[in-house]
């Protein structure tokens, strides 16, 4: 095993420090009992977790986000596994220009493709509308879910598949069988990715939303573009535990190191 | 007509002929091994068989049914590939119930059959392991249930052994052979490793640049070589060429008789000689040389001995007391006329 020299301890616990550092604040000020972002040192209460219970419209945006986020990364994942076979299992003409096209997203600014969209789905008719944000964050998070999922089709033995044939598996079977479910690291990871990618964007989204279609970060902008009191801080805190939960379950039940390494032992 | 029957089979990709032309003929429950070097068509020739690749020209016939252009899934045939191929994310069993399931046998039927297929090969204790919880030999083994285990029509093999070490690899040639004996399925193997092939075939089809050079029985195939490149091809041997006149071979101004051979004059004549023929000798040798060179190998020596035909390497196995030739000593070597193979000239070589 290999060991680290302190100069490099001390270099990981600085960056880890640095890393969580800014999630422990915001945690801390949600406890404060001020009506201003501080510290709760002087007094702290539980005052802006029960503010987040007066305020439907937060909670409201949460489940959209959280649905949005859902069907997105599904549709995402749902283009972006035909797509890493062909790319990565298959020589054609055009496959690199194909395979930079559909990573393209991921190098356009993504204030750009809220302009984009806005225009475009103006052109449509579905600006503000709930397929509108659909659609527009299946884009945008599709290379993410692409790389991943391509990343794991080079790791699956052509030769698996042949053996699967010639016991008498239709290439149907032999897809559900044996291709999918040793894809599954590479299409879990990719959905989380995904779906965080999708729950987190806010800069597109800001063209996207209308009242009826808020997501949680465009809720949380508006709300700091008022005023800026410590709800934004209790609500950033409840996503932390969230996330902390979600990360704890799928590891009990999955495994974290084998959905996001892909390591499967 | 032979249970399997491959007729002017080709398969070119693009410019490159990988199979140029061949022909074979498996009878039922024989054992037929492809042999050659790498890049020799033989296992081209063995992916054709399995469907993995339509041949360009030829038909395939199994047990008077023409699948050339049959889909691997509908050939019924049992693969073992190089690297196992074991699917990684189900148990040793389902590895081997996976055929049965797909020729829909009831569940509890097919978890039978695959225990007694794994019994077959010794892992009855090892049906819940994973197969990456097992060495490469057990793997094979696995493998080698996995494609038994449906009654294939054929079982194909894939250069089986090539990725165990040698200790395991000797030991699974026997097993091999005595399982393949005890089932009685046809087989064809592939292997560039002519001792593998030697030791579990029926017949040894000898394979170079997409051809078939030679096809017999192994005994035949090392003892009758028909060619230059199938006597170096299988074990070592040692050639010369010389002038046969009045039943006496010249060469290097030695003289040799070889009235028993029967040999018309000629004036280049080329000659196979196996190292195990060769023996010392101290009356009346045909020619004597000085050993340059000598290795023990336990069952065996290898000695080199620098002689008037060239260097000549010989074996002499370990019960001789031999241990008193010495390096740089002079000795004299004989053989039996009748242990010289005559070769024909392959054109190619010589232009």
């Amino acid at each position: 095993m290999m060991r680290n020299s302190p100069l490099a301890l001390i270099f990981h616990a600085l960056f880890s420090i640095f890393m969580v550092a800014p999630l422990v604040v915001v945690c801390l000020v949600a406890f404060t009992d001020k009506g201003y972002l501080s510290m709760p040192f002087d007094g702290a209460s539980f005052r802006w977790f029960k503010e987040i219970l007066e305020r439907p419209e937060f909670i409201e945006a949460f489940w959209f986000s959280l649905e949005l986020g859902v069907v997105s990364a599904t549709l995402a994942l749902a283009l972006a596994i035909p797509a890493a076979l062909a790319i990565g299992r298959w020589s054609f003409p055009g496959r690199g220009a194909i395979n930079a096209f559909l990573l393209s997203p991921l190098m356009i600014p993504h204030l750009v493709l809220g302009v984009a969209f806005l225009r475009f789905f103006s052109e449509l008719n579905i600006n503000g509308t709930y397929l509108g944000l659909v659609l527009a964050h299946g884009l945008m998070i599709m290379p993410y879910a692409l790389r991943l999922v391509l990343a794991s089709t080079s790791g699956i033995d052509p030769t698996l598949e042949h053996a699967a044939q010639s016991l008498g598996a239709s290439n149907w079977t032999t897809f559900k069988r044996i291709t999918l479910p040793l894809l599954l690291p590479g299409i879990a990871s990719g959905w989380v990715l995904a779906f965080i990618t999708s729950f987190d964007e806010l800069t597109m989204s800001v063209f996207l939303a209308s009242p009826s279609t808020t997501t949680l970060p465009v809720r949380m902008y508006l709300h700091i573009e008022e005023t800026i009191d410590p709800l934004v801080a209790s609500v950033s805190a409840m996503l932390i535990l969230m996330t902390l939960i979600l990360m704890a379950l799928l590891d009990k039940f999955f495994g974290l190191e084998r959905l996001m390494v892909g390591k499967g032992h | 007509m032979s249970y399997l029957q491959l007729s002017n089979i080709s398969k070119h990709f693009d410019e490159y002929v990988a199979v140029d032309n061949i022909s074979l003929s498996v009878e039922k429950g024989e054992f037929i091994s492809l042999l050659g070097p790498s890049g020799c068509g033989k296992t081209t020739t063995l992916q054709m068989v399995a469907g993995f690749l339509n041949p360009t020209a030829g038909s395939i016939v199994l047990d008077g049914k023409n699948i050339t252009a049959m889909k691997p899934s509908e050939r019924g045939l049992g693969i073992v590939f190089q690297k196992y191929a074991l699917f990684p994310h189900m148990t040793v069993l389902e590895n081997v119930a996976f055929g049965l399931e797909m020729r829909k046998v009831g569940k509890n039927e097919r978890l039978q059959r695959a225990r007694e297929a794994l019994e077959l090969v010794h892992l009855g204790l090892f049906i819940e392991r994973y197969p990456r919880q097992l060495s490469g030999g057990q793997q094979q083994r696995v493998a080698l249930a996995r494609a038994l285990v449906i009654n294939p029509h054929l079982l194909l093999l894939d250069e089986p052994l090539s990725n165990l070490d040698a200790k395991l690899r000797e030991d699974m040639q026997l097993e091999l052979h005595d399982i393949q004996r005890r089932v009685g399925t046809t087989t064809i193997m592939v292997t560039h490793d002519q001792s593998e092939a030697l030791a579990v075939s029926d017949r040894i089809a000898v394979m170079q640049s997409g051809r078939i050079e030679q096809i017999d029985k192994p005994f035949n195939v090392y003892e009758h070589p028909k060619s230059d490149f199938v006597s170096s091809f299988l074990g070592k041997t040692n050639t010369f060429e010389g002038r046969v006149s009045h039943g006496r071979l010249q060469v290097g101004g030695q003289h040799i008789a070889v009235d028993d051979l029967k040999l018309a004059d000629s004036s280049n004549t080329r000659f196979a000689l196996r190292p195990e023929k060769i023996r010392f000798c101290s009356d009346a040798p045909k020619i004597s040389g000085k050993v340059s060179n000598r290795v023990f190998l336990g069952s065996q020596w290898i000695y080199e001995v620098q002689t008037p035909l060239g260097d000549f390497l010989i074996y002499e196995s370990n019960n001789q007391k031999h241990d008193e030739i010495q390096e740089g000593e002079t000795v004299g070597l004989s053989w039996d006329s009748q242990d010289m193979r005559l070769i024909a000239e392959e054109p190619a070589s010589h232009v």
